[in-house]
């Protein structure tokens, strides 16, 4: 097969066996990665009732078509499995690395794993030979140190490992790979833990075929010279001169501008005066060079070697989604107490999304006298007190003393304490939000509070609104308020949503970086640059497989995939009162300081938002509860899926 | 003048484009293990260093494979494998000091930089700049400005510092 290797293999924990697969029947409707895991996971575990730590839990790791190539950013590995974090259940993450292409290169498109082992083990790929090896030697090691021991023994593999958050079952525990990558969300560490898998190393020396070597040569030189060029336009060139050089962090700033970015708990908003060590500083100062994952030229990253007696450490990052959870949420300007608390969470693997926002939910929980200093074991968690964040990350990667308990994250951790607590927990279907404040845009609003795996942007954020430069926005949805971060306009921002989780369910199934194809600004500054965009995927797909889609076509398969990650999670009980705005986004206004938008936001208007949640289920197909319809489903070749909802006499 | 590969380490981010662009155009398959150049990973030190064919003007591999299989091609300075006289030993891989010698896993022969008849693919993917193709004056050139520049910010330093 060209692109896809062709085949995959299920690999049974419990009876170490393994059985292969042709994918090739797969390709047509969902291409591989992501869509096809929604599948997989969809047919081979009963997700109505599997709970995340059961051994019967599936956790796919895949690539898809243009992962390993030469395809700008082709570094990117999807891993689905049923999550512990989000009450929904819906696990989802995608990362960066070299891990990703390593499979690719092994001739395998996806490891489907299920089972439990009776002792800790990690699997070992080479080509096309998978092997238990004993881990117990590295149950209870640090990812640095376990990293560092499984490049000496399997010298030239790629690694995939969980830590101490990993094994002990974290909710928030994290994959990590790479150096300055991880699948941070929703806890696939912690079902990794459960069937007591350490690892994943694998070694390929097979490669990806490519149908037409030339002209898919030709084609991604192209494209990394526009993702690169500095005249393209404002916006995709301003994204790239700063990602290139300060990282995510150096947007922090941008994000802020209509108020988007967080602070304190989602106390405030936009622009935080005192961020300068979490932004340019980090790529000025700490960051001993950029880290690029695979094929990438953004290279996004930072890696650093901070020599300091009190906070020393060695680590990749942090991302602006650490240095906003970790810092602004918790105003902790200091970036060398967030670089340690980064460096601490990447060793112990943890997310650092879910991390700070349980530190940052302690402090507003202390504030309002929900709990008090003995909650904590008795250090104070106040407003920036990074050296008690620090105690506290100790406790939870061991889960000792109160780490027990905050090892389950904010939403888990509120539920235990009733009351008020749950006022405080930014978090949409159980998870919390990432560095958003969802009340500066409304349509992310909507997508975030739509997100299967919970609130977070990498589900469909609609970049065209959150950029705020409208003509991509009309031009995607068709209505001139659709480029109006402030409206509620029904058909506008359902669309707009709706168009952008289709849209961004295609680069995870391609295996390839959404940064680069649809959620940052890059291709946005008019509609020429955005369709050039479609050119460049529709073209390395053909080139790279042989099959031309039409774009049409492309966004029906992220609409199939869509609609399966919705199924899942209707099976699993959500439904409409799950798709409503948190506590704070529908009671409390947010100050800050930002000059684009209203201060303070205003809170979300709770019927305006129900018209527009309407409208989008109507184009979505559901009913007025959020409910897949078996017409919808079946138009889109899944019998299957609306089967299992009659099963369970959620439909007919 | 003949061109060369250079590549400055401290322009790499470790994102190996030039591997696959290297593979894919010698062999229209990306693969590492087939790429005629490596990118090098030191986790410890955080640091890629590109390592590639040097082109030596005495080269150990040509001068050590006893059935003449290496020979030189003029316009590139380029020492190129010709897979018809090679009898497979491995002396050429033993014998070069850079690893830039290495076996293809797919077909079983040894493979080299051939320069990509004078347009080489390494370069012309590298994103950051961190491999050119140039001639030595140049590049010698451009080292100079470099080190002038920041023999400049050293200068102007001790101006302002008074030292």
């Amino acid at each position: 097969m060209f692109g896809n290797s062709g085949k995959l293999a299920r690999i049974d924990l419990t009876r170490k066996n393994i059985t292969i697969e042709n994918t090739t029947p797969y390709f047509r409707q969902y291409l591989g990665g992501r869509a096809m895991n929604h599948m997989l996971i969809f047919k081979g575990v009963d997700v109505a009732k599997v709970k995340p730590f059961d051994p019967e839990n599936m956790i796919i790791f895949s690539v898809g078509a243009l992962g390993g190539t030469t395809w700008p950013s082709s570094g990117r590995l999807q891993v689905t499995f049923i999550a512990p974090l989000p009450y929904s259940g819906w696990g989802d993450s995608n990362t960066g690395g070299g891990i990703g292409p390593a499979m690719k290169f092994a001739g395998w498109d996806a490891l489907v794993v299920t089972g439990r082992a009776d002792e800790p083990v990690y699997l070992y790929v080479e080509d096309d030979e998978i092997k238990f090896i004993p881990a117990k030697d590295l149950w209870g090691k640090g990812i640095d140190e376990t990293t560092h021991i499984l490049h000496k023994r399997h010298v030239g593999a790629e690694v995939l490992l969980i830590g101490p958050g990993g094994e002990k079952l974290s909710r928030y525990a994290c994959i990590r790979t790479h150096r300055t990558s991880s699948a941070g969300r929703t806890g696939g560490g912690a079902v990794m833990g459960s069937k007591n898998l350490k690892g994943i190393v694998i070694k390929g020396t097979k490669g990806v075929n490519i149908k037409e070597p030339k002209k898919f040569l030709d084609l991604s030189l192209a494209c990394q010279h526009d993702i690169m060029d500095p005249d393209i336009g404002p916006a995709h060139s301003l994204t790239y001169k700063i990602m290139s050089k300060y990282g995510v962090p150096g947007l922090t700033r941008l994000i802020g501008q209509t108020g988007m970015t967080p602070a304190k708990n989602w106390n405030e908003c936009g622009i935080w005066k005192d961020d300068t060590e979490l932004t340019e500083m980090l790529g000025d100062k700490f960051w001993k060079r950029q880290d690029a994952c695979y094929t990438c030229p953004v290279h996004c990253h930072g890696a650093y070697k901070l020599e300091d007696p009190e906070f020393g450490c060695f680590s990749g990052g942090p991302e602006y989604e650490s240095t906003c959870a970790l810092g602004h949420k918790c105003l902790e300007p200091r970036a060398k107490v967030v670089m340690k608390l980064n460096a601490m969470c990447n060793d112990f693997g943890l997310d650092t999304v879910e991390a700070g926002a349980m530190f940052s939910t302690l402090m507003e929980w202390r504030e309002k006298g929900i709990i008090n200093d003995s909650f904590t074991d008795g250090i104070p968690m106040t407003w920036g007190n990074g050296e008690g964040m620090i105690a506290l990350l100790e406790k939870i990667a061991k889960r000792e003393g109160c780490g027990d308990v905050l090892a389950e994250g904010p939403y888990w951790v509120a539920k235990k304490l009733g009351g008020d607590a749950m006022k405080s927990v930014y978090h949409q279907k159980g998870m919390c939000a990432t560095g958003v404040e969802t009340r500066s845009t409304i349509g992310s609003m909507l997508q975030f509070a739509l997100s299967p795996r919970g609130s977070h942007h990498l589900s469909g954020l609609p970049t065209a609104e959150w950029v705020n430069i409208p003509a991509v926005a009309v031009h995607i949805a068709g209505y001139v308020e659709a480029g109006d971060i402030r409206s509620y306009h029904p058909q506008a921002k359902a669309k707009l949503v709706q168009y952008y989780e289709n849209l961004f369910e295609l680069p995870d199934s391609l295996g390839i970086c959404k940064f680069n194809f649809g959620h940052l600004p890059y291709w946005h500054d008019s509609t020429e640059n955005f369709e050039k965009m479609w050119d460049y995927l529709i073209n390395a797909i053909h080139f790279a497989t042989g099959t031309l889609f039409t774009k049409d076509e492309l966004m029906e398969i992220g609409e199939r995939a869509y609609q399966i990650e919705r199924a899942v999670i209707v099976l699993r009980g959500c439904r409409r009162e799950d798709d409503m705005p948190n506590y704070k986004c529908l009671h409390e206004e947010c100050p800050g300081d930002h000059p684009v938008g209203p201060v303070p936001l205003p809170a979300i208007d709770r019927e305006k938002y129900e018209i527009l949640l309407d409208q989008y289920y109507e184009y979505r197909g559901w009913t007025d509860k959020g409910i897949p319809t078996r017409e919808r489903l079946e138009s889109l070749d899944l019998k299957y899926v609306a089967d299992e909802l009659a099963k369970h006499k959620i439909i007919k | 003048m003949q061109k060369q590969l250079v590549f400055d380490v401290s322009k790499c981010t470790g994102c190996k484009t030039c591997e696959m662009a290297c593979s894919l155009s010698q062999t229209g398959v990306c693969n590492p293990a087939s790429s005629r150049r490596r990118t090098i990973h030191f986790d410890d030190d955080i640091l890629d260093v590109p390592m590639q064919c040097m082109q030596c003007v005495s080269p150990a591999c040509l001068h050590i494979c006893p059935s003449g299989a290496i020979t030189l091609e003029e316009a590139t300075g380029a020492k190129i494998i010709e897979h018809a006289k090679c009898i497979g030993c491995r002396m050429c891989m033993l014998a070069c000091p850079f690893g830039a010698v290495t076996v293809d896993p797919i077909t079983k022969k040894v493979i080299k930089c051939d320069l990509c008849e004078g347009d080489p693919a390494c370069a012309k993917f590298c994103p950051t700049g961190a491999i050119e193709y140039l001639t030595a004056d140049v590049y010698g050139l451009m080292r100079q400005r470099e080190a002038v520049k920041q023999l400049n910010i050293a200068l102007s330093a001790l101006e302002k510092g008074g030292a």
